[in-house]
């Protein structure tokens, strides 16, 4: 853990040096290409002035960029192939940036259509061209997915039906024809903020749709009692099952499955969480990643301050690893490593393979990692 | 161009928010605050609401076995003592305000998309027999229940002249009210109920394990409050000018008492923070909070009660909407104050991401 005042000071002044070099280069030269493609980890922050931006660090904690944005942002999807990065703002936001993966130059800010604001979440299509957005069209009370062009600009080419309320997280299936939707199943307008409208009689639901068409090709509710489940989370294992995490909007003190897999013959799992309270957990998950051997799934419980582990082929929790604040997960291509992310500034990887042991770097002292993270 | 944004790096690297120091831990002085807030506090409070709704329940019967001006009247001010009273204890959603789906059940509200309207208009059009029974009434939409409900009944299109299916609709929506209201005061009366698990945290309780647990619980619930009032009942109201104002969605405007809600919204949570005594023992350098907290809960409560006309109007009137512009800035003070100095002067700061999630 670099968490020191001495080595959090030594990282700033790197930070800082690299800026000055960071100057230089805009100054005289095109941005380098080759500098998007190294591995680099991309995340919405509450920056230390205080301001919410884009960050990106490279894995040993040097800051490459930070870029104060329109508002606070919520989930950044990398498009490496055009060097850029897609930024949605939090909901009820309205605001689409799109940085320069090589020096945080802000290349777009769009805005969500009129009757339209994001949940969030987007992600790229196979060839990184179309971007896909879940937004609320707030006056029909359905949940929808914009399409945009990035090669256009940005262009809004479409929209596709949600198949549910509230859709937030969303994910390309491994075929690169499919979307699965995580339709939290909450109800809300703009009128009233973050206000949940429907909490007695939300339906959350996860919907698998055709990208090109918005069919609908299989939808998963889960069993009345779970109602309240909102499925908010998403994340695809190499084997095409779906990973998923939950926020419960019932009694504090229930104890309900936070997280589960819907795999592609329909079979469903909720995972188990042996000996664990509600006040670990406060029955809300953050963020769910499947790692890229597709056997370990973590789900993080930024209220709760802990990270859940599970080996989904054994069936069974790992444990829970003490995180505080941490919310923002993602597998390292390759690996069984999961990142984790927190709003103490701390993001770095374990390996369920190993132990629950978590490596953490520090990039500038007063920052704070927002919900979510990309790694590249 | 490109210089602009890595100046920009350079600007926020060299200027790192000023951190305090939080207070320390203190369990003795939670375990105080929160025995405080419940026995001086929510358990009067919850009771007067009972009490309230029974007072509503009778007016109700009342007016519907002997229509006329008097029992007319009996309602409306029984009505309104009803919503101020939930004023009083809505903004304690955890434990048994939350169970059972009470909060809505109580007040369906807000109802952006009129969901709840169509669903009382369809109700009375069909004549359904299932509304005039409490027992079944219970078992329905929540926005067929409680005091949106009510309000619809007795101040909505019709009820100048309500029928006898209208007044059996009412009456079941009253007693069904007051049902509720005592489950909630009965629950956080119960000596060895949800209060207990409060005030006595520990590690076998699935939500409070120690007092500091209690204490945010409770502080949440302050902070919540506020954020509701400011966020939900006023600003969509008032919007941004005159011509963005929304007087249709506030809270209980049929009945005229969306005014009277923002005050006694007010009043109740400056009563919940003094008879709590979040700020009465703290260490040498919060201590200022004690009065400004308290200075701009009195300049929220004049605000409120200096408003006249009915919110309607209000917000079209220079005067009134610009009192109303400024109860909206003490707020933004009041949720700043109790959000973050509160916050950490109690040594409850909570995570970044931990906070009103996604």
């Amino acid at each position: 853990m670099r968490s020191t005042a001495t080595e959090g000071r030594l990282i700033d002044r790197r930070a800082l040096l690299w800026g000055a070099a960071a100057i230089a280069f805009g100054a005289g030269f095109a941005p380098r290409l080759s500098r998007a493609a190294t591995r680099l980890l991309v995340s919405t922050a509450r920056l230390p002035d205080g301001r919410f931006g884009l960050v990106a660090v490279e894995p040993d904690g040097t800051v490459r960029f930070a870029t104060p944005l329109p508002g606070r942002g919520h989930e950044p999807v990398v498009a490496a192939g055009r060097g850029e990065v897609a930024v949605m703002a939090r909901r009820p936001g309205r605001f689409l940036a799109v940085v320069d993966l090589a020096d945080g130059t802000l290349r777009h800010t769009l805005s969500a259509p009129a009757g339209r604001h994001f949940y969030g979440h987007a992600v790229f299509g196979p060839d990184q061209r179309l971007l896909y957005t879940t937004e609320n069209d707030y006056d029909g009370g359905r949940g929808v997915i914009g399409v945009w062009d990035a090669a256009a600009g940005y262009a809004r080419v479409g929209e596709l039906d949600a198949h549910g309320i509230g859709p937030h997280d969303l994910a390309l299936g491994g075929d690169g024809r499919t979307l699965a939707i995580a339709n939290g199943g909450l109800l809300t307008h703009p009128d009233f903020g973050r206000a949940k409208l429907n909490l007695a009689s939300m339906e959350p639901c996860l919907s698998v749709i055709d990208r090109r068409t918005g069919a609908l090709l299989r939808r998963l509710v889960l069993p009345r009692e779970l109602h309240q489940l909102s499925i908010r989370h998403l994340s695809i294992a190499a084997d095409g099952s779906i990973g998923f995490g939950m926020q419960y909007e019932g009694p504090q003190a229930d104890t309900v499955p936070l997280a589960g897999t819907w795999a592609v013959d329909g079979t469903v799992a909720l995972l188990p969480l042996p000996g664990v309270t509600p006040a670990d957990t406060r029955n809300y998950v953050g963020d769910v990643a499947v790692d890229a051997t597709g056997r370990y799934l973590a789900a993080s419980f930024p209220r709760g301050g802990k990270v859940g582990v599970w080996d989904l082929a054994a069936g069974r929790c790992l444990g829970l690893v003490p995180a505080f604040d941490a919310c923002g997960l993602a597998a390292e291509p390759g690996t069984s490593h999961l990142w984790i992310s927190d709003g103490a500034g701390e993001i770095g990887p374990l390996d369920p393979a190993r132990s629950l042991d978590r490596t953490t770097v520090t990039p500038i002292a007063g920052l704070a990692f927002d919900n979510h993270f990309a790694r590249i | 161009m490109r210089l602009l944004p890595t100046v920009l790096v350079l600007a926020l690297l060299a200027a790192p928010l000023a951190a305090t120091p939080a207070a320390a831990d203190d369990p003795a002085r939670d375990v105080t605050i929160v025995a405080r807030a419940v026995s001086d506090y929510i358990r009067p409070a919850t009771e007067s609401f009972a009490r309230d709704t029974h007072g509503l329940d009778d007016a109700v019967g009342g007016f519907c076995a002997t229509p006329g001006s008097d029992t007319r009247t009996a309602v409306d001010s029984a009505f309104r003592v009803a919503v101020e009273g939930w004023s009083g204890i809505q903004f304690l959603r955890f434990g048994p305000l939350v169970d059972e789906h009470r909060l809505e059940r109580i007040a369906f509200w807000p109802d952006p998309k009129g969901i709840g309207l169509r669903q009382l208009r369809r109700a009375l059009a069909d004549r359904d027999a299932t509304v005039t029974d409490p027992g079944q009434l219970a078992g329905k939409s929540v926005a067929l229940q409680g005091l949106t409900a009510l309000e619809y009944l007795l101040y909505g299109d019709g009820s100048d002249r309500p029928d006898a299916f209208r007044c059996a609709f009412a009456t079941a929506a009253a007693g069904s009210l007051a049902a509720v209201a005592d489950a909630i005061a009965g629950e956080w009366a119960a000596p060895d109920g949800f209060a207990e698990r409060l005030m006595q945290p520990g590690s076998d309780d699935p939500v409070y394990r120690k007092p500091a647990e209690s204490l945010a619980e409770l502080h949440r619930a302050l902070t919540t409050g506020l954020q509701v009032t400011q966020d939900q009942k006023l600003k969509p109201v008032l919007g941004d000018t005159p011509d963005s104002a929304k007087p249709f969605l506030a809270p209980f405007r049929r009945a005229g008492q969306s005014v009277a809600v923002l005050a006694a919204d007010l009043s109740a949570l400056r009563a919940f923070t003094a008879a709590a005594g979040f700020t009465r023992d703290l260490p040498e350098e919060y201590r200022w909070l004690d009065n400004s907290i308290g200075f701009e809960f009195g300049n929220a409560v004049r605000a409120a009660g200096s408003v006249r006309l009915p919110i309607d109007e209000a917000v079209y009137d220079e005067t009134e909407r610009g009192q109303l512009h400024y109860l909206f800035v003490v707020l933004g003070n009041l949720r700043t104050m109790t959000q973050q100095d509160l916050a950490t002067a109690l040594d409850l700061r909570g995570g970044f991401n931990a906070l009103d999630g996604d």
